[in-house]
């Protein structure tokens, strides 16, 4: 080779090099701060996100939030695995199901010596939600997304069957939402699939509370799904897919995604969905049908249902730890909290949520009582526990074994986790 | 005759030639070998010493001997249904091979437009993973997937497939049926190294197709069967795509790869000396099935130059 080629590819050589370490991130010339925002936002919710954070760049030009958007199913290890290697977002938000996971690693900045400085009260917003997210008079997030559950009602559907369907004040029963179930189920073109289901799926602990059951006994040391109350509330929500065949499979809803069911739903082929009332609250910007909302079914104790928030807080190695807590505050404050309610996010504020001006509309919902109103309970949630609780939903869901067997073994291996801890 | 003008002799210059080539070598694979070395050589090497230890990434790391293993081998059910998985997946590798050389033997013919039908064929080769498996996951949908919708045509009802704990993992290796093309392109070179003349020969005698088949192609291909065994094995052993998109590993941890109980155990349970361990463990399985495919060729793998060696 002569000596020009050399030196050429010599030099090549040398950029490939060298190339692999200076691909670093850029030095910014300017003060602006770039908060980072990991959240599992998309679609409707994701619109209201981005009003709220234009109206935040206005009262803080220098900041600037940068969002690191995740699918739920991935989100929460992906943001384990960044806060084990150090590279924690600033802002990030944590489902309930998942937050003693990150609260055991200390993944949260305590947020009460900046709630003291600010003057903030507390007690304001739903305390149940701030308790969930509090640990030993650390707070560790605010209950950002946090919704109760309810039933959306389709009412096309019910019109076209010719049938009532309940309203926000109805005393109805679960036997009531199986037989309405029923009748709305249909196979419309006779090709003998069913087109149109009745129910898109029931909450089974929201149940179990109701029929005077429960998930823990009342000092958290026994499991108590192995009781009559628990495993039939269980089978009764499987069988709604199984036997009776009014909500769709899990294979059968499979065919529109993760959350086909809502899926479906949404795309006006079920005529009662059981799911939080925040979902039912976003639905109504693409719903193409008269969405309305009732309360959840009443069993033996009356309507019982669960209420769960999620943890939005600062990484405790947060790299802007006063700018993201701008952020927390500007949420909490009462301006943002009244812009909740033109975004059609629920508010934090106790006042605001339940105040007649959120609660009733013109239109679609109509009428958010029944969620607000509501008879509630909240799960704990352990490491290991939601999945112990799948596992088992899923079994049964399978149709492989009866609630009964099934839960009898996931009630040992909870009162095994309860006693470990 | 070329006049030597510097005192040094032709050995020492041919010497120092040698360690300038030696030198630009190393320089010119430098890039690779670094990658190598920090990417792929260094961590291998890595975990294999942190199958020993215990460590979740945040609390300090804690030397656990042959604890990992011990809990393998006897406290870990997921352990061998991950194995008895994979090891299904890895017996299906004959059903490729058969699959392959049905599409080789098809793309061989001297027909027009062959070189069209060679690129379709070879195509789904070439779809990545992912896209893969997605493609796969509407086709097997069991409500509005094709291959139930044509089932249904002809009057069965398709099974839950992806849902189903018996159907899951026999469709997966229905989807890999569908890649073929990788394997079909290399036993189609192997076809067509196979002289002509021994056909010729082999009709003069009277063969017929299925003898000149049995008895003139397939041992002429089974250096390339041996190829595509141990690159299929191999890989196959690696599975990992397919039950992470399609199925996360289930239902009822029905489609729970080896790797996907690795990935599952390393990067969402934290448990990274159990997943080193685990991973130590599936390098000795490959390597020792491998070895025993290479010790076996002697009886089924028939090399031309072997026997003309034998013969001179």
């Amino acid at each position: 080779m002569n000596k020009v080629k050399k030196m050429v590819s010599g030099g090549l050589i040398l950029v490939l090099l060298g190339s692999m370490f200076l691909a670093g991130p850029g030095v910014l010339a300017t003060d602006k701060v770039v908060l980072t925002y990991a959240s599992w936002f998309s679609g409707g919710r994701l619109i209201s996100e981005k009003a709220l954070a234009e109206v935040f760049s206005k009262k803080y030009p220098n900041i600037e939030i940068k969002r690191i958007i995740t699918p739920w199913p991935q989100h929460h290890t992906k943001l384990l695995t960044m806060v084990a290697g150090g590279t924690a977002p600033d802002l990030m938000i944590v489902d309930a199901y998942f937050g003693e996971e990150f609260f055991l690693k200390n993944a949260f900045m305590d947020l009460e010596p900046y709630i003291d400085r600010s003057g903030i009260s507390l007690d304001l917003y739903f305390p149940g939600l701030i308790q969930e997210n509090s640990r030993e008079g650390k707070l560790y997030g605010i209950p950002y997304v946090w919704g109760t559950i309810a039933v959306g009602i389709n009412r096309d559907l019910f019109e076209k069957a010719g049938l009532d369907y309940p309203g926000p004040d109805s005393n109805w029963t679960w036997d009531d939402f199986l037989d309405l179930g029923k009748k709305l189920t249909k196979d419309i073109n006779g090709d003998g699939m069913v087109d149109q289901f009745g129910v898109t799926y029931a909450d089974p602990w929201s149940k179990i509370f109701s029929e005077g059951g429960d998930i823990f006994n009342e000092d958290y040391t026994e499991c108590t799904l192995d009781e009559p109350a628990a495993y039939e509330a269980i089978q009764w929500v499987a069988d709604l897919a199984n036997l009776y065949h009014v909500a769709p499979s899990r294979a059968e809803a499979s065919a529109f995604g993760r959350l086909g069911a809502d899926n479906m739903f949404q795309a006006g082929q079920i005529g009662m969905a059981m799911t939080w009332d925040g979902n039912v609250l976003v639905w109504t910007k693409q719903a193409k049908f008269d969405l309305s909302m009732a309360p959840v079914p009443a069993g033996k104790l009356g309507s019982i249902v669960r209420r769960k928030g999620n943890c939005l807080g600062v990484s405790s190695l947060a790299k802007h730890p006063e700018e993201a807590w701008k952020y927390l505050e500007f949420i909490l404050s009462e301006e943002t909290q009244e812009m909740f309610m033109e975004l059609d996010l629920i508010p934090l504020l106790m006042s605001l949520a339940k105040s007649d001006e959120f609660l009733f509309r013109e239109e679609p919902p109509y009428d958010l009582s029944p969620a607000m109103n509501a008879n509630v309970r909240w799960i704990r949630y352990f490491v290991g526990l939601r999945q112990a609780l799948n596992d088992g939903l899923d079994l049964v869901h399978m149709g492989k074994a009866k609630a009964k067997d099934v839960f009898q073994t996931v009630a040992s291996e909870l009162d095994k986790m309860l006693t470990a801890k | 005759m070329v006049k030597n003008k510097n005192k040094v002799s032709v050995k020492g210059r041919r010497a120092k030639i040698a360690r300038k080539e030696t030198l630009e070598f190393y320089l010119f694979i430098s890039p690779w070998l670094i990658g190598f070395v920090l990417f792929m050589g260094g961590p291998i090497i890595y975990s294999l010493f942190l199958g020993f230890y215990q460590w979740d990434l945040l609390t300090p790391i804690k030397f656990v001997g042959l604890g990992n293993y011990q809990k393998v081998f006897t406290d870990d059910p997921l352990f061998w249904q991950s194995a008895k998985v994979t090891s299904i997946y890895v017996a299906s590798v004959p059903l490729r091979l058969i699959a392959g050389l049905i599409i080789a033997l098809i793309m061989n013919q001297k027909i027009r437009g062959i070189a069209w039908f060679r690129t379709i064929y070879y195509l789904p080769a070439m779809v990545s993973g992912v896209a893969l498996a997605v493609l796969w996951m509407w086709l097997f949908s069991p409500r509005l997937g094709l291959i139930n919708r044509f089932l249904r045509m002809i009057g069965i009802v398709g099974p839950e497939w992806l849902f189903s704990e018996t159907w899951a993992l026999p469709a997966i290796i229905i989807m890999s049926l569908w890649t073929t093309g990788s394997i079909a392109i290399i036993f189609l070179a192997g076809l067509q190294g196979v002289p002509a003349s021994l056909y010729e020969a082999a009709e003069i005698d009277g063969a017929n197709s299925w003898h000149k088949f049995l008895k003139i192609t397939l041992p002429l291909l089974t250096p390339v069967i041996l190829f595509n065994l141990i690159i299929g094995v191999i890989g196959s052993f690696q599975v990992f795509t397919q039950g992470y998109v399609m199925t996360s590993g289930g239902p009822n941890n029905a489609t729970l790869f080896y790797v996907l109980y690795i990935f599952r155990n390393a990067f969402e349970l934290f448990k990274m000396g159990y997943a080193a361990a685990l991973g130590l463990i599936l390098f000795f399985v490959v390597l020792i099935c491998t070895l025993i495919i290479w010790k076996s060729t002697s009886f089924w793998v028939y090399y031309e130059e072997e026997v003309e060696r034998r013969e001179k």
